[in-house]
């Protein structure tokens, strides 16, 4: 055995057990979410830029492509945590593998979309929304496969039905765990410690676009 | 000639002593790079984008049904990480 498969072995362990987080719905946590912006976020500047989400990219397919054939197979596949409904339409070329131009355009789409202001860049705030959209979707009402600011209080309604785990109508800080806390606190105008749907999306809407 | 020789030699020591960093930085480079797939996989287990990531690709492959996507891709991407892979696997 290579002297590096332990430690494969424990990646995916981690991965798999990332994957059935993200089957249970479960959402990361405020200190997960900042770690993985700033893992991206290369010269530290608080912004993540398109050069910077593509190295990111690079990473994670070379991560997933185990034979190094430049290629995510089947097999790759079906070791990673790739969904492989996404992956079928991902792959443009129908020859059951996705090449890095693929992957490359994928990620791509998933960085514009997320990029809601359209400044090119993602802001820390569209990047915990990123986060957010990816398990809960979005709405996207004219089905140009953006996300625009007329369409991001539907899409915040139907993330807070996603996170409103126990039905109640309200948000706690543990429902709402992927948050900053400083956010949380802001959100909360009425100081009641859970935030309801308005302060929820009206708290983002804020942020996005301003008061 | 024994001047040739001189210029050889430090001309060998100021390539060695040049490639170090490189050397030095590759797997440096490695280990940031397994820290970032780590801290991405933890919040984003899906590298294709889960939901978002799904819509995405649904749209591009009716689109590219109906004759509104180019089949062909260009290989920038190619390129650009044949770059980045190369300047993580110098050992």
């Amino acid at each position: 055995m290579k002297p590096c498969a332990p430690r494969r072995a424990v990646l995916a362990a981690l991965c798999l057990s990332s994957a059935a987080q993200l089957a249970a719905g479960e959402f990361p946590t405020a200190n997960q979410v900042r770690a993985a912006f700033s893992a991206i976020d290369a010269n530290r500047n608080g912004i993540l830029f398109q050069a910077e989400w593509d190295r990111a990219s690079f990473a994670l397919f070379r991560a997933a492509d185990r034979n190094k054939d430049d290629f995510i197979d089947r097999e790759e596949l079906a070791a990673s945590t790739v969904a492989p409904d996404t992956f079928r339409r991902a792959d443009l070329n129908s020859d059951n593998r996705l090449s890095i131009t693929e992957f490359a355009q994928q990620r791509r789409a998933i960085f514009e979309i997320c990029d809601i202001d359209r400044t090119d860049d993602l802001s820390f705030v569209e990047f915990e929304l990123l986060v957010v959209m990816e398990r809960a979707g979005w709405v996207d009402a004219n089905q140009n496969g953006r996300i625009e600011i007329s369409e991001l209080s539907a899409s915040l309604i139907r993330a807070f039905g996603a996170l409103d785990l126990d039905r109640d109508g309200v948000l706690t800080s543990a429902e709402a765990d992927y948050m900053r806390p400083e956010a949380f606190k802001r959100f909360d105008t009425n100081r009641d410690g859970k935030l309801s749907r308005e302060e929820y999306v009206e708290g983002y809407r804020v942020e996005m676009i301003g008061g | 000639m024994k001047h040739s020789h001189f210029a050889t030699f430090v001309s060998a020591i100021a390539l060695f002593a040049a490639s170090q960093p490189m050397l030095a930085a590759a797997p440096k480079a490695d280990v940031r790079d397994a820290a970032m797939v780590a801290a991405l996989s933890a919040v984003s287990p899906d590298p294709l984008g889960g939901r978002i990531g799904l819509a995405i690709a649904s749209a591009r492959s009716v689109e590219q049904g109906i004759g509104r996507a180019p089949v062909v891709l260009g290989d920038l991407d190619r390129q650009a990480y044949a770059v980045w892979k190369a300047s993580r696997t110098l050992r």
